[in-house]
């Protein structure tokens, strides 16, 4: 009995199923309309693709063509190796393979720096992009604000504080021995401070008197670091300078001393600026953002409308500014103060009408734009940003080196950002757990997830810098395309031929030799 | 232990310490010879030129406007007469003064005052010079908001004449945009022009990587290997069968053009041709027959696949040959959609000239195949001696035949320079090269004499390595780089970008495919080969359904490479945007390039974006 209701209900299946099949066989006419025109329409595109790129037999077999073409590969198929000495009539290297040894080493190094540079820089930016990070971000307008104000404030005063530190330095270090003395006097100085008092870690209920003098503390400490940077550079210069005479062939140390501390001086008060202005913020985002939660419903509206105002009047003014600079508008006032008054009040209106704790998602605002420029920067390819370094830094490797750098930043930082995307969220919660704040977080459950995969990234990128600093002595970047480009155009042919065989080796060995670092990363 | 352990870590550390110490001395080196330095990107010049280039970046050329001016003209002499005088010039509340109104030399300064002018107006002044209809820029100027200005200038030229010449000053109401300036347009049509050159290079590609990544494959090679006589068979056979294959190719395009003449025969006789395959393939016995076959009709049937081979590409030759002519008529006669004929011109054309080639290879792989197998056979059947025999004869033939097209295809290239040193008469160079070659041979057919004649020789492997070393420095080389020699050949423009493109993307996508073949689940090819399934089988069978998907998506990542490429391809002369960007960045006119670059950074993305998605659909 219950066997033959089963057969039934098998057949009534087995019957749907036919029908379903039967539908799925019998396509229906629309499908095959939308086929048909898939079709013609992959048809027209590649009949347009082949009128619009020329591709025709008539200029490949025409004789004349074959002719040059074949005369091109014999005389690339016989490089310019080799040169016999007129004098002793010994064999010896060429003048071209010695400029082409030198250009493709220099070719290496380019890579290098910019792989270097790109790498460091990319990964400050790469957790900006990361969305997992900056989607949980979120906080009150007055503590968005708050930060903003207090960003500029604080980087101001670091900026000019540094300045007059750099300055200061400068006079007491133009006598080598003099800032030798000083250096040392503000280690010693910076010993002292750091010994003197409590332990410099802060705990988070201890009397305000034990904060201030911890701040105190803190504030002359990062003075006289900063400052004993600055003695130092001076004297890196001045040291650098004298070695790169006195070394010989070990020069190149002494200017690499000279040019780090040239860098040290000139990106002090800038840097600092940044520093001294991030702190500034989180603290102003900090302090405003308690504030908002733990005053009464009309002072929190008031703070977070006078925030709002300042912090969107100081936007817009320095956007304005910097659009004035670019344009230099007629009316320079129509485009920063006036708009940015007008956008102030606006502001303060909308943080008057809004409850002050609402928090708002700065954080994945802050994803979405630095995910946009990083795609923008990423489609223009490093030849075409050379064009412009080259313009500024003149013909040379640097303006190669600052090309392939800034691209390298875009490009790694999309793929780090996708690396600390993936990773896994246990040992994330797990550091969470124990109340760590955001910064512990990241330095303790996100670094150690992904260094391997940022080292294999690198180095993927390294191959790429390899191969584009081939090329970008197109535009006059440097390296060893500089040097090629001119020999195609000067049609000296066994001169390229020796380059591009240069070439073929070491990209290929570089990129044998990153292959197999990179597998026994990951 | 305790020792082995100290003993260690101090040199571990000594290792980090040489480690910091190279690295500082690499990284010193590189400074150096890179020339990064700080003064020339602060020096107040640079800065200037760099301010000025992004003043001109932000402001790209893209609309055209049209301009509502007013001038007032004042006049010059040429040169200065013995007095030197100012001329003033007023109309309505407008009042210009130029002072001195002469010059004499390029060194002369003029000065330009207006007063009474609107606020803030921006203008030009320019110079008609005598017997010239184009005016040429002096200098601009632009109002204060009481609507007075002055500004200096020399003259960049001197025209001395009698009467005196015109100075006028333009100022500039106001601009509206009529529509998209010219550069705009060339953007417009480059961009395209740039986008369909990634299109076909990643197209054709990818379906010529394809072939060559199972070649590159190393799972499916590395079993791959054969006794030396029939790896040495397949050698003669290949130039022997591939020379008679081309001959009949050429044969049977002769025959096509004959049979096309008058268009409306080869209308008629391609049906046919391809009609007739179907009696022949029919005729007699079935072709897929037992394996025990007598050598007669063995014979019988080849001679049938040799006829219906023969009358297919017949037929192909012939509808190339009626494309040719419909493709060139279409193309004059289908006005917007000439196009379209271009296309089946092109096509057709490439049938045409390729033909003869296409049949040619055909035929020396499937003349190598036969004789691969039967030699296999025969060395695997007959007893040792006469075996060894065998392979001795092959090995012979074989080595001086690979010898003599290796050094006559080294000396056609001239490699080093060396064919200055060999006689180039046609009967003297194959004395030259071929003696040694047939002293080669002789040598490896004694050398073949101590070999088991049944030992199988890892030929796979040995494909499989020079397939991928070809791959690896072919990919070393930029396209860019590449371009330089193609342009050469096919000429300036998208052609050869297209050609560069394509060569790059073979080489990166081969290895790309290749590995995606190494990385596949073995247990479908084991299920395959259980069958008793050969090996072209095991591949169609069990590996191609595992690898379309990643095989698509790796060419869309191609795709997306060579979009970024092809906007600098044009750099060297292979086409495309990069062509005018280059241009105008050489020229400064730094407002067109910015057109430009916009474009690229719009399009690039928009392109990554949608081929991100269609990816991470895919896989």
């Amino acid at each position: 009995m219950t066997s033959r209701t089963d057969m039934v209900q098998t057949e009534q299946q087995r019957a749907a199923a036919s029908a379903l099949e039967e539908q799925k066989q019998r396509p229906s006419t629309r499908h095959i309309v939308r086929l048909i025109l898939i079709a013609v329409a992959v048809f027209l595109v590649y009949a347009f693709a082949v009128q619009v790129t020329q591709i025709n037999l008539e200029k490949p077999l025409d004789p004349g063509r074959q002719e040059s073409l074949v005369r091109v590969l014999r005389l690339l198929a016989d490089p310019d190796l080799f040169a016999t000495n007129p004098d002793t009539g010994n064999l010896t290297l060429s003048d071209t393979t010695r400029v082409t040894i030198s250009r493709i080493i220099e070719t290496i190094l380019m890579a290098l720096l910019a792989s270097t540079a790109g790498t460091l820089l990319a990964m400050p930016v790469s957790f900006i992009a990361a969305r997992n990070l900056m989607e949980p971000i979120t906080a009150p307008l007055a503590s968005i604000m708050g930060a903003i104000v207090a960003f500029v404030i604080a980087g101001y005063v670091g900026l000019r504080a540094t300045s007059l530190l750099g300055q200061a330095a400068d006079d007491l270090a133009r006598e080598p021995l003099v800032g030798l003395g000083v250096l040392v006097g503000t280690g010693l100085l910076v010993w002292l401070v750091r010994r003197w008092g409590g332990p410099m870690a802060m705990e988070d209920d201890v009397p305000t008197r034990t904060r201030v003098t911890f701040v105190v503390r803190l504030t002359v400490l990062v003075v006289l670091l900063v400052f004993g940077l600055a003695v130092a550079a001076e004297l890196g210069m001045a040291v650098g300078n004298w070695l790169e005479g006195v070394l010989g062939p070990l020069g190149f140390l002494g200017n690499a001393l000279y040019v780090v501390s040239d860098m040290v001086r000139l990106l002090l008060p800038a840097v600092a600026a940044l520093i001294t202005g991030l702190v500034g913020m989180s603290f102003g985002s900090r302090y405003s953002q308690e504030a908002v939660i733990s005053w009464p419903g009309g002072a929190a509206r008031a703070l977070t409308a006078v925030l709002a105002f300042l912090g969107t009047a100081i936007v817009i003014f320095g956007i304005g500014s910097f659009l004035n600079w670019l344009y230099q508008f007629t009316n320079p006032q129509n485009w920063t103060t006036i708009p940015a008054l007008i956008g102030g009040v606006v502001a303060a209106i909308i943080g008057l009408l809004m409850k002050p704790s609402r928090p708002l998602i700065i954080g994945f605002i802050i994803y979405t734009i630095t995910r946009g420029i990083l795609n923008i920067l990423r489609s223009i390819e490093p030849l075409i940003m050379g064009i412009v370094f080259v313009v500024w830094v003149s013909l040379g490797p640097f303006a190669g080196i600052m090309a392939l750098t800034l691209h390298s930043i875009a490009a790694l930082g999309k793929l780090f950002s996708e690396q600390v995307e993936g990773i896994s969220e246990g040992p994330v919660e797990a550091i969470t757990a124990t109340g760590a704040n955001h910064i512990q977080m990241v330095v303790y459950a996100v670094i150690p997830q992904i260094i391997p995969p940022f080292t294999a990234f690198a180095l993927y990128r390294w191959d790429i810098n390899v191969r584009m600093s081939t090329i970008i002595g197109f535009v006059g970047g440097g390296g060893i395309g500089f040097v090629l480009s001119q020999n195609i155009q000067l049609l000296r042919y066994r001169q390229a031929s020796v380059m591009m065989l240069a070439i073929a080796i070491v990209v290929a060995a570089l990129d044998y030799a990153s292959s197999q670092i990179r597998r026994r990363i990951i | 232990m305790n020792d082995d352990d100290k003993g260690r870590s101090s040199r571990r550390r000594l290792i980090i310490v040489l480690v910091a110490a190279a690295a500082l001395l690499i990284y010193a080196y590189a400074i150096q010879v890179t020339q990064v330095d700080l003064q020339e990107p602060l020096e107040p010049q640079r800065q200037e030129n760099l301010v000025g280039l992004l003043r001109q970046l932000a402001r790209p050329d893209i609309f055209s406007f049209e301009n509502v001016t007013e001038s007032t003209t004042i006049s010059l002499q040429m040169p200065c007469p013995e007095e030197l005088r100012g001329a003033q010039v007023t109309s309505g509340t407008k009042q210009v003064v130029l002072a001195p109104n002469c010059a004499t030399t390029t060194q002369d300064v003029l000065r330009l005052t207006g007063e009474g002018f609107p606020s803030n107006v921006r203008g030009a002044v320019f110079w008609r010079p005598l017997g010239d209809t184009v005016p040429r820029r002096l200098t601009e100027f632009r109002a204060n908001s009481q609507g007075s200005f002055a500004v200096s200038f020399t003259m960049p030229d001197i025209r001395p004449s009698e009467e005196p010449q015109q100075i006028e000053v333009v100022e500039l109401l106001s601009r509206r945009i009529v529509g998209f300036s010219d550069i705009s347009k060339i953007t417009f049509s480059r961009i395209i022009e740039t986008i369909l050159m990634a299109l076909m290079a990643s197209t054709i590609g990818t379906i010529l990587a394809v072939p060559i990544s199972f070649l590159a494959a190393r799972n499916l090679m590395s079993d791959v290997s054969s006794p030396l006589a029939a790896i040495m068979a397949a050698l003669i056979a290949l130039p022997v069968f591939g020379f008679l294959a081309y001959l009949a190719g050429k044969f049977v395009l002769q025959a096509a053009v004959f049979l096309s003449d008058p268009l409306l025969v080869g209308v008629v006789a391609f049906p046919v041709s391809i009609a007739l395959i179907w009696p022949v393939l029919r005729l007699g016995q079935p072709l897929t027959g037992t394996e025990v076959e007598s050598y007669g009709s063995r014979a019988l049937s080849a001679l049938r696949l040799l006829a219906a081979s023969l009358l297919f590409f017949l037929g192909l030759a012939i509808l190339a040959e009626i494309g040719v002519v419909i493709g060139a008529w279409l193309d004059e006669n289908l006005g917007l959609f000439a196009f379209v004929g271009n296309f089946i011109y092109v096509i057709a054309d490439f049938g045409r000239v390729l033909l003869p080639g296409l049949m040619g290879f055909a035929g020396a792989l499937l003349g190598a195949s036969y004789a691969s197998r039967y030699a296999q056979e025969a060395v695997i059947r007959l007893p040792e001696g006469s075996a060894r025999l065998v392979t001795a004869i092959l090995t012979f033939l074989g080595t001086s035949i690979l010898v003599f097209a290796l050094a006559y295809a080294l000396n056609w290239i001239c490699i080093f320079g060396l064919c200055q040193y060999i006689p180039q008469e046609t009967s003297q160079l194959v004395v030259t090269l071929g003696v040694p070659a047939l002293l080669v041979g002789a040598a490896a057919a004694f050398g073949s004499m101590f070999a088991r004649p049944k030992r199988p020789y890892p030929v796979g492997t040995v494909t499989y390595t020079i397939t991928r070393g070809s791959l690896n420095l072919l990919r070393a080389i930029e396209p860019v780089i590449l371009g330089f020699v193609l342009v050469v050949w096919v000429g300036l423009g998208p052609f050869a970008g297209v050609m560069a493109l394509m060569l790059a993307s073979i080489a990166d996508l081969g290895k790309l495919f290749s590995e995606q073949v190494e990385n596949i689940d073995q247990g479908p090819i084991e299920a395959v080969t259980a069958t008793g399934a050969n090996r072209l089988q095991t591949v169609v069978f069990a590996v191609i359904p595992q690898i379309v998907p990643h095989y698509i998506a790796f060419t869309f990542y191609r795709w997306d490479i060579n979009v970024r490429l092809s906007t600098i391809i044009g750099f060297v002369g292979g086409g495309g945007i990069g062509l005018i960007l280059f241009r105008s960045a050489n020229l400064t006119q730094y407002r067109q390039a910015s057109v430009m670059v916009i474009s690229i950074a719009i399009v690039v993305s928009v392109l990554d974006y949608v081929s991100s998605r269609i990816r991470k659909r895919i896989i």
